[in-house]
């Protein structure tokens, strides 16, 4: 019974609130958002929540991880920024602990947060691979990339720390010719 | 080509113009089912039979009538049809026309073609035959702006292995050769030419040399 509490209160978690999440960053990044897209994506919302009380107990849960990435990531495309994902499979996020996956969730959205507010990028790109035991992931943009004496100020030590939390390495590159890459690996246990 | 079609569609004005299509790409060989009941009996009898489909095509909307039945539209029939045969190819016809619907067709239901009926639907029809015959998905081209672009572009393992390829100086006529000898598929010449086009056509650019440029600058090679 408790078990089944947690799965439902973590698929309204991933469902509703990260669908309604997504709603909300669209409709602050994208100029032209219109209202009839606002209501497209919201039924759709609407009616993933409304198959949650339906649903029989032994069905998996509904949105992948993968699907979860490439639509975060693509609720910060505009008119002025492409997005790009490279190698995002399933097979990559195989196996891997939810909370880990949450917190892999937030280091990506505050790094597209950041993107958006400081670099002025017009191409942002992740890339993700898996070998052994490790996870990498790689993110580039082609901003006015940072400064040389560049310290994680507020947005970015949140996702310091949260890599800590995760056992993982993150390393900020700005020897590239143009724009920002950052490394980032997490071992899969 | 496509040698056992399955149609399930209500209407039959719309079920004879399919059939008229399929017609039209020298397919003589199909079915046809104005019911998902009796569209899941004739796929059973085929397995009985062993004479299987090799392509469902089916709509979404089925309306009810006084033939009482268990599965009430297509999702449901594709989903029975899936636990059968999974092989099947299916490609869904239907004027639905929310992104987050047909979005979750292909990623929960595993369908490999959606063409909306709409204007120009026979010839999307069979633009969608022929590119899921290849091993393609196919969405018809009034709805990839929708559902496709919600990144401008996401690249596959396989997109990856191609431009790297390209990138070691490969020549794209040679690169069948190398994925037949890595077991890779697909590896016909056709199917590296196409997928090279969709990623060009997708960062709109014209040649290879500017696609490994673009994928060296950010970081995908």
């Amino acid at each position: 019974m408790k078990e089944q509490q947690l799965k439902v209160s973590k698929k309204v978690h991933d469902v509703v609130a990260n669908g309604i999440y997504q709603v909300m960053t669209k409709i602050e990044n994208q100029e032209n958002f219109d209202k009839e897209k606002a209501l497209d994506e919201l039924e759709f919302v609407y009616e993933k929540s409304r198959d949650i009380s339906y649903e029989k107990p032994e069905t998996k849960a509904i949105i992948e991880f993968d699907e979860k990435i490439s639509s975060l990531i693509g609720s910060f495309k505009n008119g002025d920024v492409n997005t790009f994902l490279a190698g995002n499979e399933k097979n990559i996020w195989s196996g891997i602990n939810e909370s880990v996956k949450d917190n892999i969730y937030q280091i990506i959205r505050e790094l597209l947060v950041n993107m958006k507010k400081h670099s002025r990028a017009s191409l942002v790109a992740f890339k993700f691979e898996r070998n052994n035991n490790m996870v990498k992931i790689q993110y580039t943009d082609n901003g006015i990339g940072v400064p040389g004496n560049f310290s994680y100020k507020n947005g970015l030590r949140n996702t310091v720390s949260r890599i800590e939390t995760i056992a993982g390495e993150i390393i900020f590159d700005n020897t590239i010719e143009k724009g920002f890459r950052i490394y980032i690996s997490f071992p899969t246990s | 080509m496509f040698k056992k079609i399955l149609i399930a569609e209500d209407h039959e004005s719309i079920s004879i113009s399919v059939q008229k299509t399929l017609d039209d790409l020298s397919i003589s060989n199909m079915d046809y089912a104005y019911y998902c009941d009796d569209a899941l009996a004739k796929v059973q009898k085929s397995i009985r039979e062993k004479d299987l489909y090799d392509l469902l095509i089916t709509d979404l909307s089925f309306e009810e009538d006084h033939n009482i039945q268990n599965l009430k539209d297509g999702k449901e029939l594709i989903k029975a049809i899936k636990e059968l045969q999974p092989s099947l190819k299916i490609i869904v016809f239907s004027a639905e026309h929310r992104s987050g619907v047909i979005d979750s067709l292909f990623n929960e239901y595993g369908i490999n073609g959606f063409v909306r009926k709409a204007r120009n639907d026979s010839k999307e029809l069979k633009k969608a035959i022929a590119s899921i015959y290849v091993d393609e998905n196919y969405l018809s081209l009034d709805l990839q702006q929708e559902v496709k672009q919600l990144n401008n572009y996401e690249f596959s393992n396989y997109d990856i292995t191609l431009v790297s390829l390209l990138s070691q100086g490969v020549l794209q006529k040679n690169i069948p050769i190398y994925l037949q000898n890595n077991d890779i598929k697909p590896n016909s010449l056709s199917s590296v030419e196409k997928k090279l086009n969709i990623m060009k056509e997708n960062l709109r650019i014209t040649n290879n040399e500017q696609l490994v440029s673009f994928c060296k600058d950010l970081g995908i090679i």
